[in-house]
C-alpha cells in the first residue's frame, strides 16, 4: 500500500512546516538498513525532508519518541500511534500544543489482524489517501481470536505455554522501550531498593515481569504490536496484551486512545462495577 | 595443514562424541537457530547463518548462581556449595565470527590479570568445532572490519563444507590432536589448494588497518556527533544482550531468611540503570553517553586494552535492533567506517 | 480429636493475607478475640488499604507462599472512601490474568471483611487453608523445578 501520492504529500507538508519555523523537528520514518525495516528519523532541514519514507517497514508506534522531544515538534502518525498520543495527552505526558500531528492511514500491508482503526483519530493535518475514516466514538465490536482459541485449552496446557513462552525471554527490555505506554522514570523490574523480581532469567522472574508488563498497560494499551514485533526471541507478548484488552473491554466497556476526553479504567471506579474475582460466597451477595 | 572427512562420517564421528560429553548444535526453532544439547536426529542447517543468541552464554550465562550461603544466628555465616559445573561439551557449528568472539572474551576472564574461575571450567571443558561460512547472512559485515569468515581462531577445529566432505583445519593443539586420528584424514594437494582458494578472498580490509582507524578517527568525547547518534536509541538491551563480546555482568543477593545466593547475570550499558549510583547520581544520565560507552568500548578501549577490536561482525545487533539502529551507519557517521565500503 | 490437632496446620503450606488496617485486619483480631478458630497457615501482611496492594506484591508473595488471600473493607466502608473500588478494579484483571495462564483460582484469592466480621474472617480461613490444601504441589512459578 506504499502510495507515492501520499508520500510526497507527507514530504510536502513536512518541508511546508520546518520551513514556516512552525516547528523545529520533524519525526517520521527514513528507509532502513535492513530489509522490511524503516528507522525512524528526526528531521531538522526542509532539504532532508525527501528522505521521509512511508511503508510496509514503518510498523514502530513514534509515540515513544515525542516523551523525550524536547523541540517543538511534528510527528507523522498512523492509527496506532495516533491513539497512543491520545493516552499520554490525557496521562499529561506530553502537551497537545506543542505538538504538530500529521495523520496518514496505516502504511502496513499486513496490519494487525482486527484492527479496526488504521487512520489516525488525532491530528492537525490528515493526509487523505480515500482509506475510509471509521466512526470510532463507539467501542470497536472486536474479536481476539488468539484469545479464544487459547482459552479453550486445559490450565495445565495453558500454563506450559505460557511458562514456554516466556522462558525464551532475554529480558532486554526491548517490549518496555518501544511501548509508548512504558514510561515510568523508574520501572519496578530495575528497582533496587526493594528489588523486587531478580536479575536472573528463570520462569519466576520472567514470568512475574511479563504479567505486570501486561497489567501495568491494561486499559492504555492500543495493541500496536510494537512489543512483540521488537521482540527479538518471539516471544508471545501479545496474546497477555489481548487478554487484558478483552477484560478491560468487557468489564468496563473501554478501549483505550479513542477520545481525548477519556478517563483511563484504572483511574476511576463506579460503585456497581462487577466483582467476578470474589469466590462463591464472599462479599455481600 | 588440511584434513578431510566425509559428512556422514563426520555426523557418525559426532553422534559417538555423545557418549560422555553433551553436544550442542545449531537447532532449529520458531523465533531462529538456537545452540541446543543434540539427540542424535538429522541436522537442519539448511537456512542456517547464525544463531539467533551468540555462543558466548555457554562459556559466560546470562546468569547464574556463584554461590549458596547459610547464616545462622549467632554464627558466623558459612557457604553452602560452590556450584561448578564440569560437564565435558562439543559446541558444533559454531560460526568464525563467535569463535573469534571468544578468544575475545578470554582477554577478560582468563586474562592475565584475572582468571574467572567458572569461565575458565567451562572453557577447558568444551571443545569448538566451528562451520566456516561459504555464503554470508543479509547483515554480516566480519570482513568489512578485518574478520575472515573461514578462519579456525578461536576454534578447535574448524569445518568447511566442499561438496560430499569437510575440509578440517585445527585452531588448537587440541584440535590437531583430534584431525590427526580417523576418521579424520589428511587432505590431498587438491584439497588443500581448494582451501587455499575458498580462503583466498577473506578480509577487505585488514583488521589492523580498520583498528587504527577506530583509534585514531574517533571523534572526541564531547563531540556533537554523539548528540545526533544516539536519538533513535530506544536503550533496551538487544544490541549488549545479543552481542557475542558484550560481557558486561551484575551480581546480586538472593536471599529468604537465612539463606541466599550470590548471582551473576548480564547487564548491558544500554540501561540507565547500570551506571545509576547509591546517591541518585547519574553519570550517563541519557542514551548519548549510552551510546557513546557502547561504541567507544568496542572500538576504542578494547583495543586499547587488550589491542584488538571487541566486535566480530556478526551483524545481530543490526538485524533485531527494533528502530534499525546500524552500528555500520554509525562508524561511517563517526569517520570510522571506510567510506568506499558498502552498506 | 483434640483441640490442639484441630489448630495444626493442614500441612506446612503458607497463605499470604494482605488485610487491610482499617477492616479485615480488625475482623482477624476480632476472630481471636473471639477465640475463633483457624489453621495457622497464614501469614498476614498489614496494608494501610487494599488499594495499597499492588499486583505485584501477590505475584511476589507466591515466589514463597503457595497462596495469597487479600482482602479490605466491603465496596463503601473504604476508610479513604474509595480505596478499595479503585483496588477492585486492579484485582478483576488481575485475577482474570491469572486464571488465563492457568493458575488455579484458589491460589489467589480476594474477600472484602469487615471489622465486625471476626467469624466470617476464621471460616473464611478454614475454607481457604481447606482449598489450598487439595491443590496441587505449587510450583512458585516455575522455581522449584530449577537449578
Amino acid at each position: 500500500m506504499t502510495d507515492t501520492n501520499t508520500l510526497s504529500k507527507i514530504q510536502e507538508k513536512a518541508r511546508r512546516l520546518l520551513e514556516d519555523g512552525k516547528v523545529e523537528v520533524v519525526i517520521g520514518f527514513a528507509a532502513g538498513t535492513v530489509p522490511g525495516k524503516s528507522t525512524p528519523s528526526f528531521i531538522s532541514a526542509k532539504e532532508d525532508c525527501e528522505s521521509l519514507v512511508w511503508d510496509n517497514g514503518c510498523s514502530l508506534n513514534l509515540a515513544k519518541y515525542v516523551l523525550k522531544e524536547k523541540r517543538k515538534a511534528a510527528i507523522i502518525v498512523k492509527g496506532c500511534d495516533s491513539r497512543s498520543l491520545v493516552n499520554l495527552i490525557t496521562e499529561n505526558q506530553i502537551k497537545r500544543e506543542n505538538l504538530y500531528i500529521i495523520g496518514a492511514a496505516c502504511p502496513l500491508s499486513a496490519s494487525c489482524a482486527g484492527c479496526q482503526v488504521k487512520v489516525p483519530v488525532i491530528y492537525d493535518e490528515l493526509i487523505e489517501d480515500g482509506s475510509e475514516i471509521r466512526e470510532v466514538s463507539t467501542i470497536a465490536e472486536r474479536r481476539y481470536d488468539d484469545v479464544l482459541e487459547f482459552e479453550k485449552l486445559s490450565a495445565e496446557e495453558r500454563k506450559a505455554y505460557v511458562y514456554g513462552e516466556v522462558s525464551k525471554c532475554i529480558r532486554c527490555y526491548a517490549c518496555r522501550n518501544v511501548c509508548p505506554a512504558c514510561y515510568c522514570k523508574e520501572c519496578f523490574a530495575e528497582k533496587s531498593l526493594p528489588q523486587w523480581i531478580g536479575k536472573t532469567t528463570d520462569i519466576g522472574d520472567n514470568l512475574i515481569f511479563h504479567l505486570i508488563r501486561a497489567l501495568h498497560v491494561a486499559g492504555r494499551c492500543v495493541d500496536c504490536g510494537s512489543c512483540q514485533r521488537a521482540c527479538p526471541m518471539g516471544v508471545n507478548l501479545r496474546l497477555l496484551n489481548h487478554k487484558l484488552l478483552m477484560e478491560v473491554g468487557s468489564l468496563y466497556q473501554f478501549e483505550a486512545g479513542l477520545k481525548e476526553d477519556q478517563i483511563l479504567p484504572l483511574n476511576t471506579y463506579q460503585y456497581d462495577d462487577p466483582q467476578p474475582f470474589l469466590a462463591k460466597g464472599g462479599g455481600h451477595e | 595443514m588440511i584434513y578431510q572427512i566425509r559428512k556422514d562420517d563426520f555426523l557418525s564421528w559426532l553422534k559417538k562424541q555423545r557418549e560422555g560429553k553433551k553436544v550442542l548444535v545449531p537447532t532449529r526453532k520458531e523465533e531462529g537457530y538456537l545452540f541446543l544439547p543434540w539427540v542424535g536426529d538429522e541436522l537442519d542447517l539448511r537456512e542456517y547463518t547464525n544463531t539467533l543468541k551468540p555462543v558466548k552464554d555457554v562459556f559466560f550465562p546470562q546468569w547464574e548462581t556463584l554461590i549458596r550461603y547459610r547464616v545462622e544466628k549467632e554464627k558466623s555465616g558459612e557457604i553452602v556449595e560452590e556450584t561448578s559445573r564440569t560437564e565435558p561439551l562439543i559446541l558444533f557449528g559454531v560460526r568464525p565470527c563467535d569463535a573469534k568472539s571468544i578468544k575475545l572474551l578470554d582477554n577478560v576472564f582468563d586474562g592475565e590479570k584475572y582468571k574467572d574461575p567458572y569461565y575458565c571450567q567451562r572453557r577447558k571443558n568444551t571443545l569448538i568445532i566451528s562451520l566456516g561460512c561459504r555464503e554470508l547472512g543479509p547483515t554480516c559485515f566480519c570482513q568489512n572490519i578485518g574478520i575472515n569468515p573461514l578462519s579456525s581462531e578461536g576454534s578447535d577445529i574448524l569445518l568447511v563444507e566442499f561438496e560430499d566432505r569437510y575440509l578440517a583445519q585445527s585452531g588448537s593443539d587440541t584440535g590437531l590432536e583430534i584431525l590427526e586420528q580417523a576418521p579424520f584424514t589428511p587432505a590431498e594437494s587438491k584439497e588443500q589448494k581448494i582451501f587455499d582458494e575458498l580462503n583466498g578472498n577473506p578480509a577487505r580490509l585488514n583488521e589492523a588497518e580498520f583498528r587504527s582507524l577506530a583509534l585514531n578517527n574517533m571523534p572526541d568525547f564531547n563531540d556533537s556527533v554523539w548528540e545526533k547518534l544516539y536519538q533513535k536509541c530506544l536503550n533496551c538491551g538487544i544490541c549488549t544482550y545479543l552481542c557475542p563480546t558484550c560481557h558486561c555482568f551484575d551480581i546480586s543477593e538472593m536471599t529468604l531468611d537465612s539463606e541466599g545466593k550470590r548471582v551473576r547475570s548480564w547487564d548491558s550499558c544500554m540501561y540507565s540503570s547500570f551506571t545509576l549510583h547509591g546517591s541518585g547520581h547519574n553519570p550517563r544520565p541519557t542514551g548519548k553517553e549510552r551510546i557513546r560507552q557502547r561504541i567507544m568500548h568496542k572500538f576504542n578501549y578494547f583495543p586499547q586494552n587488550y589491542g584488538v577490536i571487541a566486535c566480530v561482525g556478526c551483524g545481530r545487533c543490526v538485524a533485531e535492533c527494533p528502530v534499525n539502529f546500524d552500528v555500520r551507519e554509525a562508524l561511517k557517521l563517526l569517520g570510522v567506517w571506510k567510506d568506499d565500503l558498502q552498506l | 480429636m483434640n483441640a490442639k490437632d484441630e489448630m495444626d496446620a493442614k500441612d506446612d503450606r503458607k497463605i499470604v493475607a494482605f488485610l487491610c488496617n482499617w477492616c479485615s485486619y480488625a475482623g482477624a483480631d476480632l476472630a481471636g478475640i473471639s477465640r475463633f478458630q483457624y489453621p495457622p497457615n497464614i501469614r498476614v501482611v498489614r496494608v494501610p488499604c487494599s488499594g495499597r496492594v499492588d499486583p505485584l506484591f501477590i505475584l511476589i508473595a507466591l515466589k514463597n507462599a503457595d497462596a495469597v488471600l487479600t482482602s479490605g473493607c466491603h465496596p463503601g466502608d473504604c476508610h479513604y472512601t474509595s480505596g478499595n473500588l479503585v483496588a477492585r478494579r486492579k484485582f478483576s484483571l488481575l485475577k482474570s490474568l491469572l486464571d488465563f495462564v492457568g493458575v488455579e483460582p484458589e491460589r489467589v484469592q480476594f474477600d472484602w471483611i469487615s471489622a465486625a466480621e471476626g467469624n466470617r474472617f476464621a471460616a473464611r480461613i478454614n475454607t481457604l487453608t481447606d482449598q489450598v490444601s487439595k491443590l496441587g504441589v505449587w510450583d512458585r512459578w516455575g522455581s522449584v523445578v530449577d537449578d
